[in-house]
């Protein structure tokens, strides 16, 4: 387990959300621009159409190995923090930014 | 009734009660265990979810009856292969969700006690009219899906066992009712988790008995070129290329903006369980998605001659003609799964909402005589209205009137523009004010309405891109127009 400071954990999970949306683009750019690339063409495999094989097979594929990538590369392991106390219950005022 | 329905019927109940009993000992188990506050663990399980029944209650949540009948129907009867192309975009959302909520979730959410999204947007933005809209909202629209969620249960169970509609209604909406209100949500997320596992078997079965009938794929392919023309195609069944990019943000990139799912962020116990939670719920949500639909489209060939009132007909016609009777009973098991972890969920986060982010807030306010009562009784009043929702909520799907039905028709788009650009701007965007994400939520939801129900829109787009883009516009320019100095410093500490 790491410790990190709370700045620190901010940029750490900015960067593991930076890699998730990476990896969600790459499923469906591959997804989607492999079923209309291939779309028509008469194959077939294991009961399946040539395009819908590649797209969909592949992007489950693509997304499972960018999962475990993700997991060893990029996401770190740390302490999420200690419960706070149970005294939430109060309405808030303010919040605009020029109040202050 | 016939035999064969008796023994669905005895499959049914055994699988009901097996649910109610883990769900409530478990949640005891858990109850003890834990030396959190009572809203903690009746709301939140004490935040102890590990890897496993993390995974599966994100995906069980989101995986819906539709996902084992009529979307698998619509891929035999209507589109084939596109179809089960659409349900492949849902693989992301497990990852998705997680990955990009997860860790930020359960750091604010300790910080601040947070049990449900309103409770982060509220010590996000600091502004009780986005509270008060978004829950509102949320409720209204969990409403209706959890009528829509019965309905679908219990016109399963119907045409399975011969029983009348109300009751099988009656026989499994009290036990998901029950161990909801009873075991709170460490009973939704345990039995989720036995249903994710009770839908992977059913997914296999599925495509088992499928593949068994059909025989092989050539003599499949000569029965579907007869009753589906276009079955292996992309576009030549209905969907167009619009449409179909529409469900990358509908039921793709939009999931993040669903309450229901994004609620388990604040949940789980530590960053192994996450880590875990996203490869394992990745692999469950694309067997199940992409494994029912594939089935479905190759039932297609078994369906020759027959006519169906609706394709939600096909797949339990389907299964009574090739699966035997016991196995028939397991498998119609995984889409009552769907529809109870999917109820459960949605009725555990209202019930929440309901009592802290509505009534501890603000009807109890800061009146410290109040607040010791409020305490005191939150154990009982929890309980009640976790209780009294199921119960409307049952009652108005005995006879839903018809609005249900209109307004169920926006509730997940509804759901998405309402939350998403609040929740995943607030994550990053320093200028994400209240204003921003009022606006925003306002701005999406109208421009979404308006545009599903008088079809304004361009190459079959669906409304919710519409929705979401003026929405996300809404929320970067009003939050760089109207903050000019930053957030303020607590909001800053406790939420970057």
């Amino acid at each position: 387990l790491n410790f990190l400071t709370d700045e620190e954990k901010h940029k750490q999970m900015l960067k593991e959300i930076k890699w998730t949306f990476l990896l969600i683009l790459l499923v469906a750019a591959w997804h989607i621009g492999f079923a209309f690339a291939l779309d028509g063409i008469d194959m077939m495999i294991w009961g399946m159409p040539l395009w819908f094989f590649v797209s969909t097979i592949g992007a489950f594929v693509i997304s499972v190995v960018g999962v475990i990538l993700l997991l060893k590369f990029v996401f770190v392991n740390f302490d999420l923090g200690d419960e706070a106390s149970d005294e939430v219950l109060t309405a808030v005022e303010g919040g605009d930014c020029d109040d202050r | 009734m016939t035999d064969n329905q008796k023994i669905m019927l005895a499959i049914m109940v055994v699988y009901l009660i097996a649910n109610a009993v883990i769900g409530l000992i478990y949640s005891k188990r858990q109850e003890r265990l834990s030396e959190m506050s009572f809203e903690k663990k009746y709301f939140m399980g004490s935040r102890g979810m590990n890897g496993i029944v993390l995974a599966m209650t994100t995906v069980a949540t989101y995986a819906s009856v539709s996902s084992f009948i009529s979307g698998p129907g619509a891929a035999a009867m209507t589109y084939g292969f596109s179809q089960a192309w659409v349900a492949g975009v849902q693989v992301g959302a497990a990852f998705l969700v997680l990955g990009i909520l997860g860790k930020k979730f359960a750091v604010v959410s300790r910080k601040t006690g947070a049990v449900t999204i309103a409770g982060y947007l509220k010590a996000r933005y600091k502004s009780d009219a986005l509270v008060i809209l978004t829950t509102v909202l949320m409720l209204v629209f969990f409403v209706t899906q959890m009528i829509a969620q019965f309905m679908g249960g219990a016109t399963l169970v119907e045409s399975m066992t011969g029983l009348p509609y109300w009751l099988s209604l009656v026989i499994f909406a009290s036990v998901v009712i029950l161990y909801t209100a009873f075991g709170g949500f460490s009973a939704v997320v345990i039995t989720d988790t036995l249903q994710g596992i009770i839908m992977l078997i059913g997914t296999f079965l599925f495509l088992f008995y499928i593949v068994r009938s059909v025989g092989d794929f050539d003599a499949m392919a000569v029965a579907l070129d007869t009753n589906l023309p276009g079955w292996d195609t992309l576009t030549g069944t209905g969907y167009t290329p619009g449409g179909l990019l529409s469900f990358w943000v509908l039921v793709g990139v939009g999931v993040i903006g669903l309450p229901q799912t994004a609620v388990r962020g604040m949940g789980f116990k530590d960053t192994k369980s996450l880590h875990t939670a996203m490869l394992v719920g990745t692999v469950a949500a694309g067997v199940l998605m992409i494994g029912m639909h594939v089935g479905g489209a190759w039932a297609g060939a078994l369906i020759g001659g027959q006519e169906f009132a609706s394709s939600d007909y096909v797949i339990p016609s389907v299964i009574q003609q090739i699966m035997p009777v016991g196995v028939a009973g397991i498998f119609l098991a995984a889409p009552m799964a769907a529809v109870m972890s999917t109820v459960s969920s949605l009725l555990i986060l209202a019930s929440a909402s309901i009592v802290k982010d509505l009534w501890g807030t603000y009807i109890v306010k800061d009146n410290p005589e109040k607040k010791a009562k409020f305490q005191k009784n939150v154990s009982k009043s929890s309980f009640a209205v976790t209780l009294l929702i199921g119960v409307l909520v049952f009652v108005l799907t005995l006879t839903p009137p018809d609005i249900i039905f209109w307004v169920n028709l926006f509730a997940m788009g509804g759901l998405e523009c309402c939350f998403f650009w609040p929740i995943v701007g607030g994550v990053f965007y320093k200028k994400g004010n209240k204003q921003a994400a009022i606006s925003s939520s306002v701005i999406g939801v109208l421009v979404y309405v308006i545009s599903y129900q008088f079809k304004l829109t361009v190459w079959g787009i669906n409304a919710v891109v519409w929705g979401l883009l003026a929405g996300g516009i809404a929320y970067f320019v009003i939050g760089s127009m109207t903050c000019k100095d930053g957030l303020d410093q607590d909001v800053l500490e406790t939420c970057f």
